[in-house]
Order: structure tokens, then sequence, then C-alpha cells
């Protein structure tokens, strides 16, 4: 299990306490990309995708764990809920949509790494109607 | 002009109007090129030709009796067959929609050409549900590539784009969830117009991804593309995402060219693991458009997982019923990443939708500085039928994920694109986005006319 302390921006590194391995460790902790502030900086911006992991907030909500399920879980993971929507999937099948999902987690684990669960709202996806 | 369909479709309006051709001639020069050389293409689905013979006579009766017969009075065109064709099943690609009763309206755009005098062929071929890049189905065999037979047309699209490449039809209409049309049009050598999110309705077409499908047309050039895209503008209530906003007619604005327009090249992530050739292209367009500077957008590679996300999630939420019950008749390439994507939570979806607003903002503010981007529409040429896997940056990679790399980030927050294709003698095309702000489509064609104008594209040679 670990724990993560964020310390002063100034330190620039973040305390690991790794429970598993009784010890502490110093990890440099990537920058968050900063606000943009005109195309003048952006050229000169390069977020590297999974710059995330570091990111106490991940550490915090224990993003990065969920997100780093071994094979086994994942087919654990799909068989479950595909009895839970009520889908059957043959055995031959399970390996390809395994590999689909392990692509999905990739994914998502690029798109929560961004902070976006808390801190943009949702694009629309409901428009109310008139009714007359 | 039997099996000769003239390549443009602002010539067969000007000769229809004019009364020196009829449209029923044009419509039966069309049937008989579909009936010679469709076997070897394998465009369409469904070929409605006494409906089109019926609407030519209606045209050439109204030119003779003096009323107006519209801007796209007696052009042939087809649609994808995910459109709702009055009297014909919408299968969209698929075994199970065979099921379905024949529609009984036609879809929107379909009644917004007719108005304008077009003229439909029929439906033609697209990847099953429009969960696809390759232009291959299952069901009912791939839509080739009229350029090379051998290689793929591009997908979901691929019979819009086969059709137009192949000289059937000048227009024809498809759609675009996260680069169906532009890929397409890339790996066929065409011009297309994947307009903004919301500003063409949808009504009566079949859904996939609701929060992402967009509709457009497909042409041989930039001034058809506009006027067909004028045929089309208007909102419809039918589609609760179509936004109600005055029609902005873009034919009129060609003329225009770049008139101190700032054009930047997507540099970074679009960059990196395309084709040298893709990237030429590319910088000759760049050239050609005058554009002085490279911007690396941040987070793009985040846009495509999320659109990636979003329509694995919607996508397979709307065939959950199909997943239950006849998961056997699913084409199993479309079959199992819809079973993953039923697996998603929801949160997964939720920071998806989320992450959308997020980029958007980074893109006005770049749209600030700049007002069109070029960037590669596909990392590579149309590759080889049957091809399952492709070299992405060194790597060996899964083809059909990752031939949309460079558009999913784009259509994710719905912003405008022309696809321009750049080809030189002996090559394969390759396609350009022309990206510009949302509502400004108008940009998009101005730029992709000065492109073509600089003759960055070779005629589309025609299979007649």
């Amino acid at each position: 299990m670990l724990f993560g302390l964020a310390l002063p921006r100034l330190v620039k590194s973040i305390v690991i306490l790794d429970s598993t391995a009784g010890r502490f460790r110093l990890q440099p902790i990537a920058r968050s990309p900063r606000p943009i502030r005109g195309v003048a900086a952006l050229r000169h911006h390069a977020f590297e995708v999974g710059s995330c992991y570091t990111d106490p907030r991940d550490l915090r909500t224990d993003r990065f764990r969920r997100l780093s399920l071994n094979s086994d879980e994942i087919s654990r993971h799909v068989a479950t809920t595909a009895d839970l929507v009520g889908i059957n999937i043959e055995p031959e099948w399970m390996p390809n949509v395994v590999r689909f999902f392990e692509i999905a987690r990739g994914m998502a684990a690029d798109v929560i790494g961004s902070g976006a669960l808390t801190d943009a709202e949702s694009a629309a996806v409901f428009t109310p109607r008139t009714t007359e | 002009m039997k099996g000769n369909v003239p390549a443009s479709a602002a010539a067969i309006a000007d000769a229809v109007r004019s009364g020196a051709s009829s449209a029923v001639e044009v419509a039966e020069a069309a049937l008989d090129a579909i009936a010679a050389n469709d076997g070897a293409v394998g465009a369409f689905t469904t070929v409605t030709a006494d409906r089109a013979l019926r609407d030519a006579r209606a045209i050439d009766l109204k030119r003779r009796n003096g009323e107006q017969v519209g801007p796209l009075a007696g052009v042939p065109y087809a649609v994808k067959d995910l459109f709702d064709i009055e009297g014909v099943v919408t299968v969209a690609g698929s075994k199970i929609n065979q099921a379905r009763p024949p529609a009984e309206r036609d879809a929107i755009l379909i009644e917004r050409m007719t108005t304008a005098g077009a003229v439909l062929l029929g439906g033609v071929k697209m990847g099953e549900f429009a969960y696809d890049f390759t232009g291959e189905n299952a069901h009912y065999g791939p839509s080739r590539n009229p350029l090379d037979a051998s290689r793929m047309s591009g997908g979901s699209s691929g019979g819009s784009a086969a059709a137009v490449a192949a000289g059937f039809v000048p227009l024809s209409l498809g759609s675009d969830t996260n680069g169906s049309i532009r890929v397409p049009s890339s790996f066929c050598g065409l011009y297309g117009l994947k307009p903004t999110y919301g500003r063409l309705p949808r009504t009566r077409t079949f859904p996939f991804c609701d929060s992402l499908d967009h509709l457009g047309p497909f042409a041989r050039n930039v001034a058809d593309l506009a006027l067909c895209y004028d045929a089309l503008q208007g909102f419809d209530e039918g589609d609760a995402a179509c936004v109600s906003r005055p029609a902005a007619a873009v034919s009129t604005e060609l003329a225009k060219g770049l008139d101190g327009l700032r054009v930047a090249v997507a540099g970074g992530y679009f960059r990196r693991d395309a084709e040298p050739q893709a990237l030429a292209a590319v910088d000759r367009a760049a050239h050609a458009a005058g554009a002085r500077e490279e911007i690396d957008i941040p987070d793009v590679a985040r846009a495509r997982a999320a659109a990636f996300l979003i329509t694995n999630a919607e996508g397979s939420a709307l065939h959950l019923d199909n997943l239950r019950q006849r998961a056997a008749d699913l084409d199993p390439d479309t079959r199992d990443r819809f079973r993953a994507g039923a697996m998603l939570p929801a949160s997964w979806y939720i920071a998806a939708q989320r992450f959308r607003r997020k980029f958007e903002e980074t893109m006005q503010k770049i749209f600030e500085e700049f007002d069109v981007i070029l960037a590669p529409s596909t990392p590579m040429s149309a590759p080889l039928l049957g091809q399952k896997t492709m070299l992405l940056g060194g790597r060996e990679v899964s083809l059909r994920p990752n031939i949309g790399i460079f558009t999913q980030p784009i259509s994710f927050i719905g912003l405008p694109v022309a696809a321009v294709p750049v080809r030189e003698a002996g090559q394969m095309p390759f396609g350009v986005q022309v990206i510009a702000s949302p509502w400004r489509e108008d940009l998009c064609l101005r730029v992709a006319a000065v492109v073509e104008a600089a003759g960055l594209s070779l005629p589309t040679p025609l299979a007649t």
C-alpha cells in the first residue's frame, strides 16, 4: 500500500511511504501542466502523457491503484460485470474482450490523470426540450 | 453520356438548369456506371433506380414548366446506409438491422437534398454500426478503394467515399463520429466536410454515439462540397443536439481566399507518429496556405483517449440488447469492443465528458491567436484490405483503433474540419485536416479552396 504526502512546492518532491516494504523514499514530482497563457506558451509546452501518475491528487484518491489491476483482476471484473448486465461472453472470446477493456483502462488512466474529475464542468449530455 | 457522369456537381446542375442536359440523362448515366463498375468497387448496398428516375423526371418537368429546380438540380448522390431512405431498411452496415421495417420517411438531410434538386441513387456501405475506420464489413464485404482495389476505402463512411472516388456520383453523404468522413476522404483522395457538432441535424439517421455523431458531405472539389453543405444547413428540432442558429452560406465565401487568415500547423502529437509522406503532405498544404507557425496543442492524447471512452461507452449502451440477444450476428471485431465498452465504470465516462469541456477551453485559447490549424488526417495512406496491424512510431500496433489517432481529438470537441487530399504522382493520397473554431466552416473551406488551387491534389481517376 502506498501513501503520499505532498511537501511544499519548493521542495519539488514527494515522500512515499511504502508500508509493505516499511521504508520511506523520495520521488521527484512531475510538474502539473501550467495554466495556458497564450499560444506562445503552448509552443514550448510539452505535457507528457503519464506524468499525471505522480500528481499527489492521484495518490490521495487512490486512483493509481485502481487503474493498476492485473490481467486476472480485469478478467474477473469483465466476467462479473458481464453477468451483472446480462451479457454472455463465450470463453474463447474472453481474451479479446479483456484486451479491449485493457485498452480502455489505459485511456481512462490518461483522462483521469488530467484532474478533470473534479476540476471541470461536464460537457452537456442532456438538453431539456420545451413542451408546448 | 451513358456511363459517364460529369465529375462536377456544379457543372451537372448548370447543364440541367440550362437544358443542355436532362436530369434523366444524368441519372441514367450514373445508374449505368454503377451497374457496370460497382461489382469491382462494392460501394452500394441499395440502388434506388426507380426512385432516381422518378425524381429526375420530376426535375426535368419543373424546368420545362419554368419552375425553380434548385442549386443541385439533377445532381446524383448517395448516402451512407445509416440514413433513412423511405421504403428501404436502414441496415447501418449490420446484419441485425435487416429485421427492421423499411423507413417510413427520408432522413431530414435527404429531404433537403431533394428540395435542392439532387437525385438520390441509393445507400452505400459502411462499417458495422459505424464502429470502424477501415471500410471493411463482415456481412456485406468491403467497399474497395477505387484508386487501388487492393486497399481500404477507409471507414466507417467507406462506401460514401468509394462511390464518389469511383465516379458514380459527384456527391455523397456520410457520418463522422471519430473520423469517419475524414479518414475515407484521406484514403480515397477526396474532399470532405465534418461540420461543427450540432450544425447539421441527424434526424432519422441511425445513431452510433450521440455525444460525437456528425453528418457531412464528400465531393471531388471544394466548390461542390460547399454547394452541398449549403443545401444541408438548417435547424431541425428532431435532433436534440442540433443548434438553432442561422444558416451560414459558404459557397459565396470561397473566393475570399486567405485574406489575412492566421494559419498554423499542429506539431507535437500530430507529427510524432505519422509517416514521412503524411507529414510532407501537411507541409505542402501549409506552404500553400501561408502557415508560418507550428503549435503544440496540449493534452491531445488525452482528448483522443476521452473520445475513445465516450464512443466505447455510448456505443455499447446503444447495443446492449444486441449484445444480449444477437451477439452471434455482430461482426466479431465490433462485438468484442462493444462488450468491453459495456463493462466501463460510469466514472470513466463522466471523466471523459468533463475533460471534453477542459480541452475545448484549451482550443478556444489557441483560436484566439489562429484562425485555422492544419494537421494530418491519418498517419498513413490507405492500408491493404485485410491488414490487421500498422507501424506507429516504429512500433507494430493494431490497425483498427489507431487509424483515427489524428481525427479523434478534433471531433471530440466538435470542431469543424475540411478534409483536403494531397497527392503526388505514383502515390496514394494523404489527407490534411483544415480545422477551425466552432461554426466557422467557412474558414475551413476557404483554406481548402486555396490548397486546392495550388494544385496539390491530382484529379481522382474515374473507374468508368
